[in-house]
């Protein structure tokens, strides 16, 4: 078995014992869940019915059709849904008199109606629409002519972007794009934030316990670095895996919820699948390289957890100045500090995802970016091979630069040879 | 067999090691002694093949160390490098896989390990719940339970009692009978005594001394004498080609000649009246002979067990 192997399968039985890792497993969850929870009690509330009281038949056939209410027509008379009112099992009623050409419209409700009785809006319009047919009839006008009049206008969307091929059409729904450009730019930070944590954490602490100088007596310092890289890898191939596991598990409880069900029927799966395409993967996976190898460059250099911690900030607000550079991208596409910050290695993986969602990026312009990715991970994986070997036998007590400087000299003196 | 050529090695201006060259035949055992700082540290980094040397070369069975033959060594460094959450049992199968073994090779042998060590702690136990020693031990059995053929050893009896010691020394000569070459650095001059072959030191990164143990000793002469005798150590420092002596805190008094010739007069003078339990002339001891190459400050500072000395006037 090759060693790199064998120091993978090590670090990580390590890491997937740690507490670490299912804190980040597990936290995400945990906050979910509070979401979870926190939606669901407070849209219950829009489940408390609203009654109505109305002799004209037709009326509750056309409310009962409004999305989000709950429309309660065992109650007759306003004596009744006063006290049902009163007794809180409903939230509101309608008490709807007069001829359908006059209709006298009143909704009583308790405070709080401007919550769970969103679309009144929409009551309105409804009812105006049914005395409008109501009075049509009235006055002899075909009631087929009235329904055309009455027809809504429909407004198609067309979204450019301007790219330098002129125009380009926009072709990805924006409520889609908006879902997975969050999501991504969420999963890639969280990523960044944590996994290059574990490997400078690992390095660190191998090498203060001087654990690295036995098992650089038994493997090469590459067989090491790609053996910690390889584990990180699967660590985050695990994670992907669990959190598909635990969704597919849920799925079958949570997909009839009316919340869930409200989300789903603002996007398209379907059409969230094909929006994401190979690219994106290419950069979050080059993003993810960079930054894990350049922590493990930082560990390397390290020698106790004190200083590993240390030496990643600058990484940590790094990534942290992506991710805000990835928010802003979503609601500003096409800025000129955008597009200019998404050739930027350290950023891309924030940032090309949002721009290739929107498509706002043309094909030679990913291509140029990836090549530049493709080259700065090739630099960056360079120099640490360089480093690596040198910096895992500096022992500074140092600071940090003290601890490369020392590490350079070393480089030095093995070059020459 | 090990055989180091020349090795020379800088980091900036400071010269680590210097033109430095010696054997290590099979079964033999080879001590490395000197001062903090003198390069020990530097000529283990270079056989290891952790640094590349600036001239010389290190070859192993005749061929340079590479990836492929580091399974053929163990090493123990100075310090302990253990991970301290893992247990026993995975900690040596996991140095022993680093070493080219099979799991299910080296996983019936670790109870025999650690009873052979006198481990005080179960295969299952981690680390950390073990005391220093037994983390030591632990140590050495990772190092030495793939059996290698060369075994470079940096100070593996620090931290250990003397019982623990013994338990090392017979493991150290296992290997040894085995026909491994061993190679360990050791501030205790006794242990290289008892232990070693032959014998490299090194001061400011250059071979100071090399050869047989006992060939090194006697290129200082028989020049110490340990006599017990009622006479005075003034009466004895006064005598012709007396040098200096010292009284030990057990009563015996040591002397040192200025040449081997002298201890004749010396039995003589202290047998005069007639029988004495102690008299022996022998060459320096490796302390000794390290103290003297060092310097008399260093010396001055590790007089352990002696106590009032005398100088001739």
């Amino acid at each position: 078995m090759p060693k790199s192997i064998t120091i993978m399968k090590q670090a990580l039985a390590k890491n997937l014992k740690s507490f670490n890792f299912w804190f980040m497993i597990l936290f995400p969850l945990f906050i979910l869940a509070v979401l979870a929870l926190i939606f669901y009690f407070t849209a219950g509330d829009s489940k408390t019915p609203t009654a109505l009281v109305s002799d004209d038949p037709q009326i509750a056939e056309l409310l009962t059709e409004v999305e989000g209410i709950e429309l309660d027509t065992s109650i007759t008379s306003p004596e009744e849904a006063r006290t049902a009112l009163e007794n809180k099992e409903i939230q509101a009623y309608f008490q709807i008199a007069g001829e359908a050409t006059d209709l006298e419209v009143e909704i009583i409700h308790t405070l709080g109606l401007a919550e769970s009785l969103t679309n009144l809006q929409m009551i309105q319009a409804i009812l105006s629409n049914y005395q409008m047919q109501a009075r049509a009839a009235a006055s002899g006008i075909d009631p087929e002519l009235v329904a055309e009049m009455l027809q809504t206008v429909d407004i198609q969307e067309t979204a450019y972007y301007v790219s330098d091929e002129g125009l380009v059409q926009q072709g990805n729904n924006i409520a889609v794009t908006s879902v997975i450009s969050y999501a991504l730019t969420l999963i890639v930070f969280l990523v960044i934030l944590f996994y290059p944590n574990i490997i400078v954490t690992d390095l660190a602490q191998e090498k203060g316990t001087r654990v690295m100088e036995v098992i650089l007596s038994s493997t090469t310092s590459n067989q090491h670095f790609f053996g910690k890289i390889l584990s990180i890898l699967v660590m985050i191939l695990i994670h992907f895996l669990l959190y598909t596991g635990i969704i597919a598990l849920l799925w079958p409880f949570v997909k009839g919820m009316n919340q869930v069900q409200i989300v789903l029927d603002m996007i398209d799966v379907e059409e969230l699948l094909a929006a994401l395409n190979i690219y994106i993967f290419v950069f979050i996976l080059l993003g993810v390289l960079i930054y894990v190898i350049m922590a493990a460059f930082l560990g390397s250099v390290s020698s106790s957890n004190e200083d590993a911690q240390k030496a990643i900030m600058p990484l940590t607000l790094l990534g942290m100045l992506g991710y805000f550079a990835g928010m802003y991208g979503l609601t500003n596409p096409q800025q000129p500090l955008i597009i200019i910050s998404s050739y930027i290695p350290l950023f891309s993986p924030f940032i090309m995802p949002i721009r290739i969602l929107n498509e706002t990026v043309s094909t030679t312009s990913i291509w140029i970016i990836m090549i530049i990715n493709i080259l700065f991970l090739a630099l960056v994986l360079f120099i640490t091979l360089i480093f690596y070997r040198s910096n895992l036998l500096v022992y500074s007590d140092g600071n940090f630069i003290q601890g490369v400087g020392r590490a350079f000299n070393i480089v030095k003196s093995e070059r020459k040879n | 067999m090990l055989e180091v050529k020349k090795l020379s090695k800088s980091f900036g201006d400071l010269k680590a090691l210097d033109g430095v060259g010696f054997k290590v035949l099979p079964g033999h055992i080879l001590g490395l002694i000197g001062p903090n700082g003198s390069g020990k540290t530097t000529a283990f980094r270079l056989i290891l093949n952790l640094l590349t040397p600036d001239q010389g070369e290190v070859l192993w069975r005749g061929k340079s160390i590479s990836p492929q033959t580091l399974h053929t060594i163990g090493y123990l460094p100075e310090e302990r490098g253990l991970f301290l959450n893992m247990t026993n049992e995975n900690q040596i199968l996991y140095f022993a896989e680093l070493n080219g073994k099979k799991k299910k090779e080296i996983a019936p042998k670790i109870p025999a390990w650690l009873e052979k060590f006198d481990v005080k702690g179960k295969a299952k136990d981690k680390i950390k719940s073990l005391s220093k020693g037994n983390q030591q031990k632990i140590q050495l059995i990772s190092t030495l339970i793939h059996e290698p053929e060369l075994i470079i050893l940096d100070e593996p009896f620090s931290g250990l009692d003397p019982v623990n010691a013994e338990l090392l020394v017979a493991g150290i000569e296992e290997a040894k009978d085995r026909g491994a070459c061993i190679i360990f650095s050791s501030h205790n001059m006794a242990n290289v005594e008892d232990l070693c072959d032959d014998l490299l030191m090194l001061i400011n990164g250059e071979r100071s001394l090399y050869g047989k143990v006992q060939d090194i000793r006697e290129s200082y002469g028989r020049t110490r004498v340990l006599v017990e005798t009622e006479d005075t150590l003034e009466d004895l420092i006064q005598l012709e080609g007396v040098v200096s002596g010292r009284e030990q805190v057990d009563g015996l008094k040591r002397l040192i000649l200025s040449s081997p010739e002298v201890g004749e007069d010396i039995f003589n003078y202290v047998t005069r009246k007639g029988y004495v339990q102690t008299f022996s002339q022998q060459a320096p001891g490796l302390e000794e002979i390290f103290k003297l190459k060092v310097g008399e400050d260093h010396a001055e500072k590790h007089h352990y067990y002696e106590t009032g000395t005398g100088q001739k006037s």
